[in-house]
């Protein structure tokens, strides 16, 4: 049963649909062909009746048709016998004339001797008196003259034979018919006729003696439909005409319905020759048919039966081939019910033979597997061959299965991954069964298999979750105790420092005392910079954020790196993420750099590569990290890569935790890589590490980007407003300070003379002061602060202009320095633009050129 | 004279403050936290601020309610060094400078210095 993957039940229930109505067509063909042979059968039964019909009709029309011609060749040579003694009767009376009744007699009974049939031969005068017979007859009889035959022949000389009706003989009153001829004198008038009556009753004997059977007749009648002689006797319907029965067929045998009593009887005519007779033979055609009829219920009711058996036998067909479908429809539907099953459980099965290793594979299974539906799989090898598993699971697998062949598991049971052909690794469960012989050798391995990736991915999201929250529960409370100690410590710190200080002073130099306070100060400075330390990987510290230029600050660090790098130690640096920023600031970010590097050169204390790269990268979907996750945006990726011996598993857990060091004792404060994780965590950003023991080890730092920042210590814009070499000068006390003021006005145009003591600046201020064309001084500084040096300046030399620099902007200060005519308060930390803007401002108003001159 | 008020908890802590700054000629009083309210009109304020991320917003305010003109000075454990003189967050609470302990009684004195000037 092929179906497509994507919507099943609708193609199910489709087939279904198909299936049911091909199953009805069938039954209705079944139906159509049972009836087809069934009519088949009736007609070809009822054509045989027919034929038989057709047969036993033509048999009796032959048969009646002979039998009357027959009878009707007797009754000619019965007839012409009679006629032919009329003829020599009138001959012989013609010529003798006899005149003795004895005599005469006596040659008429010598004539009529050899006929039976000829009752008596009598010859009558031209009154139709008797005249001569042929025999006496018990009566006399008067005249014959009122016969019909008599009048004929005496009125019509040329009759010849003429047949009387049939009639009851005068003397003896037995019926007969009458054959005459006319007798002439020599003139040839009427001398009367000679007659003979001809015994009906022969004609009656001969008919009963030929059996019909019932329903049957033999009729002679008069070609004018008068019946003669009927056999068997109907003594009604002697001398009654039946035209009909003469008029329907001049000769042979036909059908007629008969004028009596309307029944339809075949009827055989035949024309007695020579004489206006007519023999026809008659039989009901209920007799005639009684045998076919016999015959054609017969067959009807075999026929009948046979058509209800087969009735019954298609009815019966068409029963079970419903109760087969029925039956089929049940198991396709149980069938697809357990493939829906399958299906919505997401289950495919599998049923190995293990024996010749074939097998089945549902659909499900192979798409589980990541193989196509209609993969064709020859064979259990075959499959798994083609199958990518993941080596990790291959040996649990075959463990599983062997522990289940050799009957140490009561079911199989195995989690797997499956690589699919998208690349990804799915994760497979699956479950079975082997179904074993007598003597428990396994013959058929059964069961399903499930997809599980989700299950096994929300496993380990879970447990990377716990590991989270464990984790930042971990340094919550490492927060609040180290922001706890932190407080504490800074303050007795604090105190140790700064009273370290005030008795560092009062000690005489070169002391004993001076000695031992230089060390506690020292001791106390360490003591400082591990709180410091402790405050940035638990993050409790607070400090500033700010858009941080990310690559001036590596840069930077690589810098100061380069002058402690071991020299078989090679750095490889490549930075290209311009102007990227990130948003926290400088010095934790100089941490991160720090830390990684100097964990790097220590792996490679015998000699290596170093390699350090920062770019930009836009991270597009959720992405994992070893520590820590990725959310789409745009990101600052600093990776720092040592050739060093990498990191073996059981460290690379627990590197991050505070206090974990693989150094010996005094040699590491195991803060480096936590406070890594601290700071980075803050800025919001994620670390991976990814190791090879033996082969090195490499951090990649993602830190969100927030914009762009410009360097610090950009190149010039030309843009900017430039000096023509006037002479600034310029006082800070941090010197790093001065030095950059300096540089920055070198770049611009300007001829700076840098100060770190106000009171320096003051002394050569004090001997040149129209050297200078502008000052630039910071207001903190420890012996003279920048406002009480203008003031001193501005004694000298009114007009000078003057710009204080201040890391601080208060309202006060800003009175100040307007009370004291200071030109403008530049704000720290200084920018190139905000120093050219400002001297480019100050000095348009006031050209320098008079003023030196 | 320059009035300074300091708010610290740590008595060492407090005395070694009270003596650097008398020492450069400030008038210096020490002041419980809890009795910041009722401090008298001073020129600076210089206010410990324990745990700055939880109680620090607070204290800050309370401070800055009782001397809504005076410059103030936060100092504190749980500061990052480095971040002194430019803090946009804590002059968004109205404090002038920030300064991380431990630090120098130059680190202070500049401080102090920036914000009122010298002792007069």
């Amino acid at each position: 049963m092929a179906r497509g993957p994507v919507t099943p039940q609708e193609s199910d229930s489709g087939s279904l649909l198909a299936d049911a109505t091909r199953a009805a067509r069938v039954r209705v063909w079944i139906v159509v062909i049972g009836v087809l042979v069934i009519a088949a059968f009736a007609g070809s039964s009822a054509y045989d009746a027919w034929r038989s019909y057709e047969r036993t009709i033509s048999a009796n029309a032959r048969e009646l048709g002979n039998l009357a011609k027959t009878l009707a060749e007797q009754a000619q040579d019965s007839l012409q016998t009679s006629d032919l003694l009329l003829r020599d009767t009138v001959t012989w009376y013609e010529t003798e004339h006899p005149e003795s009744g004895d005599v005469a007699s006596a040659k008429l009974a010598a004539r009529a001797a050899g006929l039976p049939a000829v009752r008596v031969v009598s010859i009558m005068d031209e009154h139709g008196v008797p005249r001569f017979r042929s025999r006496e007859l018990p009566a006399t009889v008067a005249s014959v003259s009122d016969r019909t035959y008599f009048i004929a022949q005496r009125d019509h000389p040329d009759l010849g034979v003429v047949l009387s009706d049939p009639l009851l003989t005068k003397a003896e009153h037995r019926p007969a018919i009458v054959m005459s001829r006319r007798l002439d004198k020599r003139d040839g008038s009427f001398d009367g006729i000679v007659q003979a009556e001809v015994d009906l009753g022969a004609f009656q004997r001969v008919y009963e003696a030929i059996y019909l059977g019932q329903g049957s007749a033999i009729n002679l009648l008069r070609d004018d439909g008068m019946l003669v002689v009927r056999e068997p006797q109907a003594p009604q319907a002697f001398g009654v005409k039946f035209p009909e029965l003469v008029a329907a067929g001049s000769e042979g045998a036909g059908l007629q319905v008969s004028p009596i009593d309307k029944e339809p009887r075949f009827v055989g005519i035949a024309h007695v020759a020579g004489f206006p007779l007519v023999v026809a033979v008659t039989r009901d055609k209920r007799v005639a048919l009684e045998g076919w009829r016999d015959q054609a219920y017969r067959v009807a009711a075999r026929t009948l039966i046979l058509m209800l058996l087969g009735a019954l036998a298609i009815a019966a067909l068409v029963y079970q081939l419903r109760r087969i479908e029925v039956g089929e429809r049940a198991l396709r539907q149980s069938e697809e019910r357990y493939a829906l099953a399958m299906e919505g459980a997401n289950e495919g099965h599998f049923d190995w033979n293990i024996a010749d290793g074939t097998g089945f594979l549902s659909p499900r299974m192979k798409l589980l597997h990541g193989r196509s539906v209609d993969a064709v799989v020859t064979s259990r090898e075959a499959w798994f061959a083609e199958l990518e598993i993941h080596p990790d699971d291959i040996a649990r697998m075959d463990a599983a299965r062997r522990d289940h062949f050799e009957g140490r598991t009561d079911h199989y049971e195995a989690e797997h991954r499956v690589r699919h052909p998208d690349g990804q690794w799915r994760w497979v469960q699956s479950r079975g069964r082997a179904l074993r012989d007598g003597s428990g050798n396994v013959l058929r391995f059964v069961g399903s298999a499930i997809d599980i990736t989700a299950r096994k991915n929300a496993e380990a999201e879970k447990e990377r979750l716990e590991t989270q929250l464990r984790q930042s529960q971990k340094m919550e409370a490492m927060g609040t105790l180290a922001g706890g100690i932190a407080h504490d410590f800074n303050n007795i710190l604090g105190a140790i420092l700064g009273y370290g200080e005030l008795a560092q002073k009062a000690a005489p130099e070169d002391s004993l005392v001076r000695r031992y306070l230089d060390n506690v100060m020292h001791a106390g400075g360490r003591a400082k910079a591990l709180v410091e330390r402790i405050l940035a990987f638990s993050r409790s510290g607070v400090g500033e954020r700010g858009p941080v230029n990310v690559q001036s600050v590596i840069d930077e660090t690589l810098e100061l790196l380069a002058a402690s790098m071991p020299p078989n130690v090679r750095l490889d640096k490549r930075l290209d993420a311009g102007d990227a920023a990130i948003l926290g600031d400088a010095t934790q970010l100089h941490q991160v750099a720090m830390n990684l590097c100097t964990n790097a050169l220590q792996a490679m204390d015998k000699g290596g590569v170093l390699e350090v790269s920062l770019d930009r990268a836009d991270v597009a979907q959720s992405y994992r990290l070893s520590h820590g996750s990725l959310v789409p945006g745009a990101y600052a990726k600093l990776t720092v890569s040592d050739t060093g011996g990498g990191i073996p598993p059981q460290v690379l857990d627990r590197m991050f935790d505070p206090f974990f060091t693989t150094k010996g004792v005094g040699e590491g404060t195991g803060l480096g890589l936590s406070l890594v994780h601290g700071i980075v965590s803050d800025l919001g950003g994620a670390i991976d590490v990814r190791t090879t023991v033996g082969d090195g080890t490499v951090f990649t730092i993602w830190l969100p980007i927030v914009g762009e920042a410009p360097a610090p210590a950009a190149k010039v814009d030309m843009s900017l407003p430039h000096g023509q070499g006037q002479t600034v000068l310029i006082v800070d006390d941090e010197k790093p300070l001065v030095a950059l003021g300096e540089e920055i006005l070198a770049e611009l145009g300007y001829e700076p003379v840098g100060f770190s003591s106000s009171t320096a600046a003051l002394e050569a201020f004090r001997e040149a002061p129209q050297r200078f064309d502008i000052v630039l001084t910071d207001e903190t500084m420890p012996e003279l602060t920048g406002t009480a040096l203008a003031r001193e300046m501005q004694l000298l030399r009114p007009d000078i202009p003057i710009v204080l620099m201040s890391g601080y902007s208060g309202a006060q200060l800003h009175e100040r320095a307007r009370a004291l005519g200071i030109r403008e308060v530049l704000h720290k930390p200084l920018q190139t633009k905000d120093i050219a803007e400002c001297l480019g401002r100050i000095l348009q108003h006031c050209t320098p050129a008079p003023t030196r001159a | 004279m320059s009035d300074v008020v300091i708010i610290e908890e740590d008595k060492l802590m407090c005395s070694l403050l009270t003596e650097w700054l008398s020492a450069e000629g400030y008038s210096v009083r020490s002041v419980a936290p809890r009795e910041s309210q009722a401090a008298n009109k001073a020129d600076l304020v210089i206010v410990d601020v324990y745990m700055p991320r939880h109680e620090g917003k607070s204290r800050l305010s309370a401070v800055k309610s009782a001397h809504p003109e005076t410059p103030l000075i936060a100092i504190s454990g749980q500061f990052r060094p480095g971040l002194a003189g430019s803090c946009s967050a804590a002059h968004a609470l109205g404090v002038q400078q920030v300064i991380a302990k431990p630090f120098s009684r130059r680190d202070l004195l500049l401080a102090v210095r920036n914000v009122i000037g010298p002792a007069c």
